[in-house]
């Protein structure tokens, strides 16, 4: 009968149900007029299969037609001449009884196809919500040793729906390497202990990751009587986790590399979303650092400073800058340069703060070295020079004093060597001073500021004012502009340049004319004469320390002026250089930058 | 004779206090050249200084000098310290101090004015310089300043 409701399921789409109930009411009623002249009576309990199957195949209304169509039937029958005669009086009682029993019969039945269809489509519901959620589930009957598997099961395992299961079947399943484990985990499972795992299978060569959970019942004395698991496929998951943990390897590779962590925290400063870059690097964990709790990983003796600023930059909403040490996550500690700025939105507020921390530990080492380095050599230079002053001051008044009383009263070989001796006095004198204003350059000059040129080189003429005078030197220049120079150093630079030009003049009236023009972003200033001007192969030589050109009785001087210059222009990030031709004049030329 | 305005028509003596015994032949070179009579004692560190000025020991006999040439870089004891004494001594804060050294640092300059120097003079490197200077010490101190009177009697 089972196999014949199967068969009738699957022809229903095909016939509409009243059709297909009449079907069946004529098969009944060809039946029993079949077997009329056999069985006693006019049985209506033929035509009760008929109608039941039609109940349960069509449900209630089909079960009523069929009731009815039957009951026509029933009524009905065949005399001897083939003629349809209807005997209602005679037959009614057994008609009516037919009828109630089969309408009971159709409204159970039609019951139960409903049943049966809801419960299809729990079936069928519950399949795809486990492929949906690619989670298979499992259950096993211990008594029956059964042990059943979902479709969704059967898919992940990628297991042919009819294999008959078998925990040896699942176990082969799993990653080699992940075997023992499971094992273990069921094992204890069997003993009461929750199940709750991740392992590898392999698919068809393929990796998959799952989840395996699972419930197990045991009787009162202990032992299993029934379980139902799950088994979610968690391949995905596991891969972003993978790929998540890859990207914090890189972040902390990256770090190191470019000694660069990037942080972020909300508008009132504190930090709120995660900072993996900042944790990777100090090792702490994200409940430590939130809030203010990044700050644990500073020096001590930097923490408050930094707090201060950072606070006060969150609550001005201004750009935040600060230096400090941070502690790396194996202890030691390195300078960092932070940086940071507001993030505005729409309505001018606050969003969050953005920046970065670089680690400054190789620059400041640097600068530590230099700092040391120019101090110990100023300090040298400084005392040297110092130092060297006694001593000369000692021979050049003596023999001075020499000159004073002596000259004349001894031979004339004396005097030419007391003349000497009092020259190369003087002009070691002259070396040491110098030398001490050479190196004194580039050392810590109060106030860069800003220079007015035109009244530096004022005050350089009026210096000059008796060379001026004794050589006729007519001076002009172009109008100077206000160069971010050190007025000191300007003031010892023309002069430098200037007297230069006087000092080494021709036959005519020295004229010098200062000029000035602006190229981008540097300012070219140049100081021509009509001097002797200089052979085009010692250009680079004069600006060396204590060069000269000419013999000391024609021209005086140490060579240092030149070179005083060249410093000077260099440490204020400028160049100097010279066009000349001898017998004609020199022009110097040096840059500023417009500041 | 010059004009000096000394009461009591006495050699000036003048105490010089100097370490470097080239330089205090120097001044004493230039010094005797002048027409204004000064005796000249020499100490050369702040030890002996502050001995001679308070008659210790072998100075137990020491006149007490009109004017005192310090130069600040001493053996011993400095010359601030032997400047700041006297000038803390009741008995000899009245005697001028002429501050003549090589340093021509702000900072000694100040301080020595602080602890009150008469005057602050620097050594000028230039022999000619340097005789200039004596000069006008000998002219500005010893004959156009008026010196307190010594209590030489005492």
């Amino acid at each position: 009968m089972a196999d014949q409701i199967r068969r009738k399921n699957r022809i229903i789409p095909i016939l509409s149900p009243v059709i297909f109930s009449l079907a069946l009411v004529v098969i009944a009623a060809t039946i029993r007029a079949a077997l009329l002249p056999t069985l006693y009576g006019a049985p209506y309990i033929i035509f009760v299969p008929a109608v039941i199957i039609s109940a349960l195949a069509g449900g209630l209304l089909t079960g009523l037609l069929a009731t009815a169509c039957s009951s026509i039937a029933a009524l009905a029958s065949l005399d001897p001449a083939g003629q349809i005669q209807f005997d209602i009086p005679g037959r009614l009682p057994g008609i009516v009884t037919f009828v109630v029993t089969s309408i009971i019969s159709v409204i159970i039945c039609s019951r139960l196809r409903d049943s049966r269809k809801r419960l299809r489509q729990i079936e069928v519901d519950l399949n795809r919500a486990q492929e949906v959620a690619h989670t298979g589930s499992w259950r096993l009957d211990v008594n029956k040793n059964e042990l059943t598997w979902s479709d969704e099961n059967h898919r992940i395992f990628n297991i042919p729906k009819e294999t008959p299961m078998t925990y040896e079947t699942f176990l082969s399943r799993v990653h080699p390497d992940d075997r023992e484990y499971v094992d273990k985990r069921w094992k204890a499972a069997l003993a009461g202990e929750p199940y709750d795992i991740e392992h590898r299978i392999v698919v068809d060569g393929s990796l998959k990751w799952v989840r395996e959970k699972a419930y197990l019942e045991f009787d009162k004395n202990g032992k299993l009587f029934g379980g139902f698991g799950t088994t979610q496929d968690v391949t995905d998951q596991k891969l972003a986790e993978e790929a998540l943990r890859a990207s914090y390897g890189r972040y902390r590779s990256f770090v190191e590399v470019t000694g660069q962590l990037g942080w972020i925290t909300n508008a009132q400063g504190e930090v709120e979303e995660d900072m993996p870059a900042w944790r990777e690097y100090t090792g702490q964990t994200y409940e430590e650092i939130k809030g203010w709790g990044w700050t644990r990983a500073i020096h001590p003796d930097d923490i408050e400073r930094t707090k201060e600023i950072w606070s006060k930059a969150v609550k001005e909403k201004t750009k935040y800058e600060a230096d400090y040490r941070i502690r790396r996550h194996d202890g030691v500690y390195r300078y960092f340069l932070a940086r940071g700025v507001p993030v505005f939105k729409e309505d001018g507020s606050v969003r969050e703060w953005v920046g970065t921390c670089i680690d400054i530990t190789e620059r400041k080492k640097a600068e530590d070295e230099i700092r040391r380095v120019c101090e110990s050599l100023e300090q040298f230079s400084y005392v040297a020079a110092h130092d060297l002053q006694e001593p000369l001051r000692t021979m050049s008044s003596y023999s001075q004093l020499l000159e004073q009383r002596y000259k004349g009263k001894l031979d004339s070989d004396a005097d030419d060597f007391i003349n000497y001796i009092v020259e190369g006095a003087k002009r070691l004198q002259k070396l040491i001073t110098d030398l001490l204003a050479y190196s004194r350059i580039g050392g810590p000059e109060p106030g860069m500021g800003e220079t007015d040129c035109n009244s530096v080189l004022g005050k350089v003429i009026y210096s000059l004012s008796s060379a001026i005078e004794e050589n006729g030197a007519v001076i002009t220049h172009d109008a100077l502009p206000i160069s971010a120079c050190n007025e000191n150093y300007f003031f010892q630079l023309f002069q430098n340049l200037v007297s230069n030009a006087i000092k080494f003049r021709g036959k005519d009236f020295p004229r010098i004319h200062i000029g000035v023009s602006r190229h981008g972003y540097e300012w070219v200033f140049s100081v021509r004469d009509n001097g002797i001007g200089i052979d085009a192969k010692y250009k680079d030589r004069i600006f060396q320390i204590f060069q000269r050109l000419h013999g000391r009785d024609k021209y005086p001087g140490t060579g240092i002026g030149l070179s005083i210059c060249k410093k000077i222009v260099e440490a204020h990030g400028g160049r100097i250089w010279v066009e000349s031709e001898l017998g004609k004049g020199s022009t110097f030329y040096f840059t500023m930058l417009v500041e | 004779m010059a004009e000096n305005n000394n009461n009591n028509m006495h050699p000036i003596e003048i105490l010089l206090v100097e370490d470097s015994p080239s330089d205090v032949r120097l001044t004493l070179e230039t010094l005797k050249d002048e027409k204004i009579s000064n005796l000249i004692h020499v100490v050369s560190d702040g030890e002996e200084a502050l001995a001679f000025l308070r008659r210790e020991g072998k100075y137990s006999n020491a006149v007490r000098p009109d004017m005192i040439l310090l130069d600040l870089n001493l053996p011993k004891v400095d010359g601030r310290q032997v400047l700041k004494e006297i000038k803390s001594d009741d008995k000899l804060k009245t005697i001028p101090v002429v501050v003549l050294t090589v340093s021509r640092s702000e900072e000694d300059i100040l301080k020595s004015y602080k602890l009150h120097a008469n005057c602050y003079i620097t050594k000028p490197v230039d022999l000619v310089q340097f005789q200039k200077v004596a000069k006008s010490i000998q002219e500005f101190w010893l004959t156009i300043v008026k010196l307190p009177p010594n209590g030489r009697k005492v």
